[in-house]
């Protein structure tokens, strides 16, 4: 089957470029919608219930938060015309916006904004995203909610008058403007919620929103969700389209036949098509958001049985280091994965967040440069195994690699075990332990690993997002001993965690200015990266398709969705 | 033929209750939670498993589970489409997934056969050798590669059909599915009714029938395909039921909302209920399809019908 | 009354196209036979009795090649108007609507596997009548009827909605030969139709074919390889062997003046309750491979009695009498004379004794 599936790619890619040139189809959109592809069904369009990326895009088009990007990246004010923050930080106040209106005629008000938050952390409710409230913006009292302990009536977020929402934190939180453009902070009209019951946001009826589209035709797992341009946007003048229509198409080269046949404006491509098209005029790279990476485990032998040595080694920072140096990340990324992903020698994403001089964050510290310790180099590896062997009285090494079942993990896995064995003449090997992908969670969850290959992905458009998960504080210590997976590297340099897990606490609670406060976190992942306490491996683009007549799109890389409210199609 | 009914009905009852409870081991069984995300804590996990009563002693969740699946309530999806009810979701996808299936069937059954007798009774000649060419292609090729051609040439280059299912023009948008999913039913069944067909043709009582001065379209259907369909009828069953409920890579492919994709996002998605709704869904239609089968049978072959009864002198 | 001749074959000539070359299945058969008498086809399997019947029917198989002769049938046609064709001539499309089933019927071998297992009884026999005669159901389900009476079928309203496998192998010949005279046809052919029956139900059904014949006043062909049936049925006795016919005559002029070595052979072969031999007579060898050109005698090679002119040349029909011929060089006059061998001698004597007690 999977050889049947690679010829027939070819095939198609051979037939395709045969026939561009003879059927001289005219290229561009043809109404003014724009026809999206989707490649996962919308799981959720509550927004205090999805998790996944293709339901957030399709909520950003029909709710709208308070505050939300522009086409630059910066935070502006959507449902909130303004704010004001008090002096502690602690205490955030948003204006809403007088003429916002859901699309049943309610205006939007402060108390949605209420409900919508509660609802976050409401234990009742259990969204599986309440860490975004509890553990992230940390609202007041929002950790008590959540555990049961305090009614959700005491959850630090009120509505002053009609317009006027305020909620109170219990740390600073620098990144706020950002947090609250996530989908998990959208507005609720409760009320209207109330009526639909168990039906609510499975039929255009049984939904509400009060962004630039509305919902026009829907159903659950749906193969195609119209949205018509919303007339009652408060912004409808600046809207552009007559509205957008999302494709839900799982196989890529009928993905690519609907875009070439201009049934999409929109595609996303595979690695096996991008080969094909990285020329086309029409092909974009989006930065995506998740970062593969080797995470060690260097604390958690509670959970082995006896001793594993193994897990003694990896506490060896010339092993690391080595390790680190080892496999070609470019060739990862070029060789291997081929849809436009990109090398990581870094743990901050490239377009994760802008630097407060406005410069990307990629660009502010050059991963290269910077880093350059840290590359791809064989000779260096190799010294630097031979110093761990020599310190660690072993001169051969055999380690477990974790690596979950789809293809595209395990084809990077393989090719990393090859550069250990190519590197360390043979000296360094992994075998591969394949498992789907809940076994591999559940397996590092609990620390049962000795290297997993594993990803993490952004839920807000700041590095703390990624820092914050090798501070000690995160890796939770359960009863069985095991601890959480990012954490756990203070066992190997207690001094050197002590100071991170200090950094990120200055970051955290607002006793920084922003620049200090962004260098902080940049010095952080110099930690990471020069004691190799993550291995970075290969940072996931998408790599897409997009008709020339169609414009403004925006494209946010990181956790946030694309917008659409801007966009036109050129006549 | 009462009692080979009754007979068939009962087993039929037995099989699906030994499945529901198959069906619930095998989900006790398996590893890991719904709730597997990277970013999931261990106690929101918990909360989550308390939720949806996955934390209850397991025969609470049994009896629940027995009681729920036997009025055809499979309750709410986790994961697919959190919180909504199974039911809603399958509303438009079993018909979907059932309509092509049984457009498929018809297609390749009539097709299969018409190209099987056609080969038997011109044997050894072109037509046979190209039911043969059809018969090879359309079992070897993998239906993911028809479907992908297809596509190519009807819907890309010649744009007589939709390239992807809408349900705009159900009818329409459907054929080229229809037919990418009946290439391997009219393989298998042109092949089976060649060899069948030859096989009757060649028998004693066929000769009796030419002697009696029967031709044409009566002795090949009346006489001749009756006693060929009853082996083509046992390969059709589970051809049938293969089809009706969804193939992964035509859904796939021609982006169809039906039960075959929503099988697959169930079990990689670990959705419980939605992977139990759809396996008993699946388990009940075969069951039913192979009833029906076995009274075809009987319909068709009176040895069966009415094997019970003495014979005579 | 006039004997009325209804079949007439002449210089008949069929091969078969198979994978391993052309097989020459009948090689110049003369035959005749007159409305109401019997003839028996006999020889062993492979000497062409079945195809001749078949060809006889327009049922050949597809590889057939007919490469020359003549089967003229004579009918009355739905006028009543006496008519004659060659049904080598006619298309298969003719033979079906004009012949089979209407004009000639035919039993098969073995009625476990001639019925056709999904249809009843009833309807198999009305089949025809509604076919070539358009005859209302209810007249041809009356007409089924009386035919299951006529074959002696019990309880017959039963019997029609019965399928095939309800019923035992002699009922089911008992069936197949209603099925057969359901159009009241003028000739029918039975291919070694007890073969495959119980010793004891074959004797009721060559009486039931022959109670019939009398009742129908119809022409009957067996095909047998059984002269004892032959003995209790035939009028005349054609003897083939190789594809070609070796020794015709009335069933008196074979079983009691064979001429050819090859009746002898067969004469021999027949078991005997008095036979003295412990061992059952047999023919040394085994008949020729018709797919090479045979030149002289086919019987030759198992013949004790072959002459020199056997192995170079094919014997004509020697004349014996107005009805008797045989084709061996014995008869000419020029041949050594040869008196049957003793063992056939005495056997003949032996039928002779019981014929007159």
């Amino acid at each position: 089957m999977k050889i049947a599936k690679k010829l027939a790619a070819v095939l198609l890619a051979s037939l395709m470029i045969v026939s561009f040139g003879a059927c001289g189809k005219k290229s561009g959109s043809v109404d003014n919608y724009i026809d999206i592809h989707i490649n996962t069904e919308v799981t959720s369009l509550d927004p205090q219930e999805a998790t996944d990326g293709t339901s957030f895009g399709v909520q950003s088009q029909l709710i709208e938060g308070l505050t939300g990007l522009d086409k630059d990246g910066n935070t502006e004010g959507l449902m909130a015309e303004g704010w004001n923050v008090s002096d502690d930080n602690l205490t955030w106040t948003f204006n809403i916006r007088k003429d916002a209106y859901w699309t049943n005629g309610d205006p939007v008000t402060a108390q949605d904004f209420v409900d919508a938050f509660q609802t976050l952390v409401d234990p009742v409710y259990n969204s599986e995203y309440a860490y975004m409230g509890y553990s992230i913006m940390q609202i007041k009292g929002s950790q008590d909610v959540f555990d049961g302990k305090a009614d959700k009536s005491t959850l630090g977020v009120r509505a002053v008058d009609e317009k006027t929402f305020e909620v109170t934190l219990e740390y600073p939180c620098p990144f706020m403007l950002s947090l609250t453009c996530f989908n998990s902070f959208y507005p609720r009209n409760q009320k209207f919620i109330d009526s639909c019951g168990e039906n609510y946001g499975t039929s255009p009826e049984t939904f509400i929103g009060c962004g630039p589209f509305k919902l026009v035709e829907y159903e659950p797992s749906t193969e195609t969700i119209v949205l018509d341009k919303n007339e009652k946007y408060y912004n409808a003048d600046s809207v552009k389209l007559d509205g957008l229509r999302y494709h839900v198409i799982k196989d890529a080269q009928s993905a690519i036949l609907a875009y070439e046949n201009n049934e999409l404006d929109y595609a996303v491509i595979d690695g096996s098509l991008v080969e094909t098209y990285k020329d086309n005029p029409e092909f974009q790279v989006l930065y995506g958001s998740y970062l593969w990476y080797l995470s060690l485990n260097m604390g958690n032998e509670h959970t082995f049985k006896g001793s594993n040595k193994n897990l003694d080694y990896l506490k060896n920072l010339n092993l690391r280091k080595a390790l680190m140096r080892a496999y070609d990340r470019e060739a990862v990324a070029n060789n291997v994965v081929k849809d436009g992903s990109i090398a990581a020698d870094y743990v901050y994403p490239k377009g994760l967040a802008s630097a407060p001089d406005g410069r990307d964050v990629r660009e502010y510290v050059d991963a290269k440069t910077v880093y350059a310790d840290c590359l791809y180099n064989k000779e260096e590896a190799y010294k630097l195994y031979e110093a761990a062997a020599a310190e660690l009285g072993v001169t051969d090494f055999d380690f477990e690699l974790v690596v979950e079942d789809n293809q595209q993990a395990q084809d990077v896995a393989a090719f990393i075990q090859g550069q250990f064995k190519d590197t360390f003449q043979g000296h360094v090997n992994v075998h591969l332990k394949v498992e789907t992908k809940k076994a591999r969670l559940a397996d590092m969850n609990a620390g049962n690993f000795e290297i997993g290959l594993t990803r993490w992905g952004p839920d807000y458009a700041d590095p703390m997002t990624y820092t914050d998960l090798w501070s000690s504080s995160n890796a939770q210590v359960y009863d069985d001993g095991t601890r959480s997976l990012g954490g756990g590297w203070d066992v190997v340099d207690p001094e050197l965690s002590a100071e991170y897990d200090k950094k990120v606490k200055a970051c955290k609670d607002g006793s920084l200015s922003i620049q200090d406060r962004w260098d902080t976190m940049m010095e952080c992942e110099k930690i990471l990266m020069e004691n190799a306490i993550i291995l970075p491996v290969y940072q996931k683009n998408d790599a897409s398709l997009i008709k020339g007549n169609v414009k403004g799109i925006e494209f946010h890389a990181i956790g946030m969705p694309t917008v659409y409210r801007n966009a036109y199609i050129e006549k | 033929m009462k009692k080979y009914i009754a007979e068939r009905l009962g087993t039929a009852l037995v099989t699906i209750l030994v499945i529901i409870f198959v069906l619930f081991a095998m989900m006790q069984l398996m590893p890991g939670s719904p709730f597997n995300d990277e970013k999931l804590s261990r106690e929101l996990i918990e909360k989550l498993n308390e939720k949806y009563g996955l934390n209850q002693p397991i025969y609470v969740q049994f009896f629940k589970y027995v009681k729920n699946i036997a009025k055809f309530d499979f309750g709410i999806s986790y994961v697919i489409n959190k919180n909504i009810s199974i039911n809603l979701m399958l509303k438009t996808r079993v018909p979907t997934s059932m309509r092509i299936g049984l457009q498929a069937v018809s297609v390749g059954a009539v097709i299969g056969l018409l190209l099987g007798i056609i080969a038997a009774l011109k044997h050894n000649t072109f037509w046979d050798n190209l039911t043969t060419v059809i018969s090879v292609l359309g079992v070897s090729v993998p239906s993911y590669v028809f479907a992908l051609l297809m596509l190519y040439f009807f819907a890309y280059r010649l744009g007589w059909f939709p390239l992807l299912y809408t349900k705009t023009e159900p009818f329409r948008s459907s054929l080229l599915p229809t037919f990418a999913l009946s290439m391997f039913t009219i393989a298998s069944i042109a092949r089976f009714t060649r060899t069948e067909m030859l096989e009757v043709l060649d028998s004693d009582y066929m000769l009796l029938v030419e002697s009696k001065g029967i031709s044409g379209p009566a002795l090949i259907f009346r006489h001749a395909l009756r006693n060929a369909l009853i082996p083509i009828v046992t390969v059709l069953g589970p051809l049938v039921v293969g089809l009706m409920t969804g193939s992964l890579v035509v859904e796939k492919i021609f982006s169809i909302p039906g039960m075959g994709a929503l099988m697959t996002a169930a079990i990689q998605a670990n959705d419980y209920n939605v992977t139990i709704a759809m396996t008993y869904i699946y388990s009940v239609m075969y069951i039913i399809i192979m009833l029906v089968v076995d009274l075809l049978y009987g319909v068709i072959d009176p040895r069966i019908r009415l094997a019970k009864e003495d014979s005579g002198e | 009354m006039a004997r009325e001749k209804i079949m007439e074959v002449r210089d008949l000539s069929i091969s078969f196209k198979t994978t391993t070359g052309i097989l020459n299945a009948i090689r110049g058969v003369d035959m005749d036979l007159y409305r109401g008498e019997t003839v028996a086809i006999v020889g062993e399997s492979g000497s062409g009795k079945s195809v001749t019947a078949k060809a006889m029917m327009g049922i050949l198989a597809s590889n057939s090649i007919v490469n020359s002769g003549t089967v003229k049938f004579t009918y009355n046609d739905n006028g009543g108007e006496s008519k004659t064709v060659d049904i080598l001539k006619m298309s298969k499309n003719e033979i079906r609507r004009d012949i089979n089933g209407k004009h000639i019927a035919m039993v098969f071998q073995d009625p476990m596997t001639s019925l056709d297992p999904t249809m009843t009884i009833g309807k198999q026999i009305t089949e025809s009548m509604i076919w070539h005669y358009k005859t209302p159901k209810a007249e041809a389900e009356a007409k089924a009827l009386e035919l299951l009476e006529l074959v002696g079928i019990t309880d017959p309203e039963k019997r029609m909605k019965n399928y095939p496998h309800q019923l035992s192998g002699g009922m089911r010949q008992r069936v197949v030969i209603a099925i057969a005279m359901a159009c009241d046809p003028d000739l029918l052919i039975c291919d070694e139709p007890t073969t495959a029956l119980d010793v004891t139900i074959q004797a009721r059904i060559l009486e039931l074919i022959k109670d019939i014949q009398v009742k129908k006043n119809i022409s009957v062909i067996y095909i047998t390889h059984d002269l004892g049936v032959v003995a209790k049925v035939a009028d005349y006795v054609d003897v083939m062997y190789a594809g070609k016919l070796v020794e015709k005559g009335t069933v008196d002029e074979i079983f009691y003046e064979p001429r050819h070595p090859y009746t002898w052979g067969l004469l021999s072969a027949m078991p005997d309750l008095d036979t003295r031999d412990d061992r059952l007579y047999t023919i040394p060898g085994s008949p020729p491979t018709l797919k090479n050109e045979i030149k002289g005698d086919a019987f030759a090679p198992r013949n004790k009695y072959a002459l020199n002119i056997d192995t170079r040349i094919d014997p004509p029909m020697f004349k014996i009498s107005d009805t008797h011929y045989a084709a061996t060089w014995l008869l000419d006059d020029r041949a050594p004379t040869h008196d049957m061998p003793p063992e056939i001698k005495g056997r003949i004597e032996r039928m002779l004794k019981e014929e007159n007690k």
